[in-house]
């Protein structure tokens, strides 16, 4: 079979250099960095992501001391919260960008149990201070531009979402270009024959079931590739993201690709509403919209059925999808 | 407590270059530094660049003491396997104004020494860096400029000072002195005595000289923020791109990184507090700006880091280099912004004042041969991509942080090694543990258990 995985391309395995039949990425997203999120001030202990605040949490049974500031409002901000509290720091504030984020609080991971934590909307963070340990967090207000800090020991930098995509780019492979992580079709198959992408590569960031939904649904599709050569490399119209949307997945609409694990699109919202309205435009025209009967929040995924895609024919051109 | 016959103070690149050299003699030395590891102060925080010196003041120390230094290190670089890459740079003229001065710059590199700079057209500026924004009129390339890791720089250093029999003293500050015979320097950790002492104290070497009883400068903290683009962004910048240096200052460039990524910087913003290296909104808006400029492409890339470094400015431009015969003293002091490059000539020449002075001992015969450190620079191999390596030694496949690609042999190393880590900013420096892209998001939990198995230190 040998496959478009191998030669011609980066994506070996070193050393050795495997030549496998088909490769599937799955490197996950991780959150911005502080830097990365251009966040001034001191270099002090005491600033963590999610990810490296959960690690030390629960892998390595750290204890922590203080109030904590938690960047960001979005589902993985109140687990962060619920992690701080295990470990024995307090956390003090929530902050987000967007308007009243606490409206569409969370309804997982237990953190309806973690409010009394204060939310603050439209903030903004500038810098943080402190001299070896964090000892505040200065906040800017969106609206007013007035400037407070907040005394504080640690600061959890969370969500902010960025696909690993360094294998997925070294091999070349087509990007969305918003996110830069592998554009698939509903097969999970990516621009190149033989290589597969799955889980929070595609969509970041979705909760583990459906990253592992997408396991088992890559499968067949390899499966299909390897034993019988089937299928090909993911193709079709690009499906991209309209106004309120921040990313759509999979970014392919190929009828011979199936439909995606348990008929939804992914996507995510830049805004909150009530009401999810999708629209789906497809060469400057409207060619459906659907009232979904849930909300769309930002910093969490909003499922779409696949069927709103029913209308758009295959070789008219791009898709948009937005929310209104 | 019998007396040193040197103690160095500030155990920098200037500090360890130093130490290790006077160790070359039959001396009893001492490093004495205040924080808990070599080379934390401005020696670990700057652009990483290996000057050839071609835009120095002609006639000055710092001209003749870099140009040196270029070689020296050059030649140490290649000896100990400290990551050297030969990039070459290219200045870049905006405005016809700063094209008139090429010439200009030619003729001071000359003055320097230097004779390779090539006068370039726009076309050719283009073609050697396709993605620099629009505007671009002309340029000087400098092939000898040159990048480095100056982590392993200050490590080789005091490692090799070190193995040659240097007492390293970590956690000691210098406070106040009594110049004698001995001189006694009153420490953070209690006296020292000392029969000659060399002030390599950067950012507080004027306050070592007003210990010694002189006023002869003040350093002014005048801070430098860079910002670090990711890996992916590397194959845009293939040589060093500086500005024209004008009135204000040497100006932002663009410049990859030893360790595979592309920075941006540095700001000049005098400041007041010797210790604070924090970054701030301004500067980091600053650079973003003339980084839109420099090469609008870079921005769509992501910013794996943020740092500042302190030039220790002074009321000279050139460096404070003093010797007091009488107190047996000698000050290496205000090495702003070329010192990295120039460590190991500013060592050769702090000895000749010093045998000059009269500190004569000889040289030793049975000087153990330079360390190897670690490479951390991404054009080399590193162990994660040797198989054999990896087969005699499975550590060394073992990846524990995998933006860096760093196994845990190599922490293992490091933690075992000459100098090792106080702390995880430490570690940082000898592997790259968490320096990439994903900034510990992965490996905090990993590393930071490494180093608690590992114990104080
Ligand atoms: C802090 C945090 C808290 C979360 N809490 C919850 C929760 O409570 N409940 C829930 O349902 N979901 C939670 N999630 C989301 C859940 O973890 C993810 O949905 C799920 O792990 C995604 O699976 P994945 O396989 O796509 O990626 P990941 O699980 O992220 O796996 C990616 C793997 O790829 C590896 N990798 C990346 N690049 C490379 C490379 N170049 N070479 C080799 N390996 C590489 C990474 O080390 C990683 O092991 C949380 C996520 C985070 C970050
Ligand atoms: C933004 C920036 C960019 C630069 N770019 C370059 C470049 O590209 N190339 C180049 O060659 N150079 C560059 N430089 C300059 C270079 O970094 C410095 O010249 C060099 O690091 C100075 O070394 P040092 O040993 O004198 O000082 P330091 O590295 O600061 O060492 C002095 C040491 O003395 C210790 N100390 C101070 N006071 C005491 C005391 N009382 N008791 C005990 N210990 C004490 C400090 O803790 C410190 O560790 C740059 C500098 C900056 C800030």
């Amino acid at each position: 079979m040998g496959g478009g995985a191998g030669p011609g391309g980066h994506l070996t395995a070193r050393p050795g250099g495997a030549d496998p039949g088909a490769v599937v990425l799955a490197t996950g997203a991780r959150e911005r960095s502080r830097a990365a999120r251009f966040i001034a001030g001191s270099r002090v202990g005491g600033v963590y992501t999610t990810g490296a605040l959960q690690q030390l949490v629960h892998l390595h049974g750290r204890r922590l001391e203080g109030r904590a500031v938690v960047v960001g409002v979005e589902l993985v901000s109140w687990s962060a919260v619920l992690t701080l509290r295990q470990a024995g720091a307090r956390p003090v504030l929530l902050t987000s960008t967007h308007a009243r984020p606490e409206v569409y609080g969370p309804v997982h991971w237990g953190g309806r149990a973690a409010l009394g934590v204060t939310v603050a909307g439209r903030t903004r963070v500038a810098a943080i201070h402190g001299s070896g340990q964090v000892s505040g967090v200065e906040l800017v207000n969106l609206d007013t531009g007035a400037r407070t800090v907040v005394p504080c020991e640690l600061v959890v930098l969370t969500g902010d979402w960025v696909p690993d995509h360094e294998l997925a780019t070294s091999a070349a492979l087509t990007a969305d270009p918003v996110t830069r992580g592998p554009r698939v079709d509903a097969a999970l198959r990516t621009s190149r024959p033989g290589v597969f992408a799955a889980g929070n590569l595609v969509h970041p960031v979705d909760t583990a079931d459906i990253a592992a939904l997408d396991g088992s649904h890559v499968a067949a599709a390899v499966r299909d590739w390897v034993t019988r050569g089937l299928g090909t490399a993911g193709r079709g119209e690009p499906v991209l993201a309209g106004a309120g949307l921040t990313w759509v997945s999979p970014g392919w609409l190929d009828r011979s690709a199936g439909v995606p694990a348990r008929g939804r699109l992914l996507a995510w919202p830049s805004v909150a509403a009530p009401v999810a309205r999708v629209v789906v435009h497809q060469g400057g025209l409207e060619v459906a919209r659907r009232s979904l009967p849930w909300p769309a929040s930002p910093g969490r995924v909003l499922r779409v059925p696949w069927s709103v895609l029913d209308s758009v024919i295959v070789g008219r051109g791009p898709v948009t999808v937005s929310l209104r | 407590m019998t007396a040193y016959d040197v103690v160095v103070v500030g155990a920098g690149a200037v500090g360890a270059a130093t130490a290790r050299a006077l160790a070359g003699l039959e001396l009893r030395v001492a490093l004495v530094e205040a924080r808990s590891d070599v080379g934390a102060g401005t020696s670990k925080a700057n652009t990483a660049i290996l000057h050839t010196g071609f835009d120095a003041t002609p006639g000055s120390l710092e001209a003749t003491l870099v140009r040196r230094g270029y070689e020296l290190l050059g030649a140490y670089a290649a000896q100990t396997g400290i990551p050297v890459e030969r990039t070459g740079a290219l200045l870049v003229a905006w405005t016809q104004e700063q094209v008139d001065t090429l010439p200009a710059l030619d003729a001071k590199a000359k003055a320097n020494g230097y004779a390779r700079c090539e006068l370039l057209d726009a076309e050719a500026v283009y073609a050697a860096v396709p993605d620099l924004g629009p505007g671009a009129l002309a340029g000087l390339a400098v092939p000898g400029e040159s990048i480095l890791c100056p982590w392993s720089v200050v490590l080789a250093l005091a490692t090799d000072a070190v193995t040659r029999g240097v007492d390293l003293l970590l956690g000691m500050k210098v406070r106040e002195v009594t110049p004698g015979e001995p001189t006694t320097l009153h420490t953070s950790r209690g006296p020292l005595q000392a029969r000659w002492v060399v002030n390599a104290a950067g950012l507080g070497s004027d306050l070592v000289d007003q210990a010694f009883g002189h006023q002869r400068f003040t350093v002014t903290p005048r801070r430098g923020e860079l910002l670090v683009y990711d890996k992916a962004a590397r194959p845009m910048v293939p040589v060093i791109v500086l500005p024209v240096p004008s009135t204000v200052g040497k100006g932002v460039l663009v410049s990859p990184t030893i360790y595979g990524n592309v920075v941006l910087g540095p700001t000049a913003e005098d400041r007041t507090d010797r210790a604070d290296t924090a970054t701030s909104e301004a500067g980091l808006a600053f650079l973003l700006d003339k980084g839109r400029a420099l090469m609008p492409a870079l921005l769509d890339h992501e910013v794996t880091a943020a740092y500042a470094g302190l030039r220790a400015a002074t009321e000279s431009s050139d460096y404070q280099v003093h010797l007091d015969a009488g107190q047996r003293y000698l000050c290496l002091g205000g090495i702003r912004s070329t010192g990295i490059t120039a460590s190991m000539a500013i060592a050769e020449h702090a000895l000749e004042l010093l045998a000059g002075a009269g500190l004569a001992a000889p040289a030793r015969a049975d000087l153990p041969p330079p360390p190897q450190v670690p490479n951390l620079g991404e054009a080399f191999l590193r162990p994660y991509a040797q198989p054999e390596l990896i087969a005699a030694d499975p550590a060394y496949g073992q990846v524990v942080c995998f933006c860096e690609r760093v196994t845990a042999g190599e922490v293992r190393d490091a933690l075992a090694s000459t100098i090792p880590p106080a702390d995880l900013d430490g570690l940082r420096r000898r592997t790259r543990v968490t320096m990439g892209r994903c900034q510990g998001f992965y490996c905090t939990g990993t590393v930071t258990a490494l180093l608690e198995q590992a114990g104080p230190r």
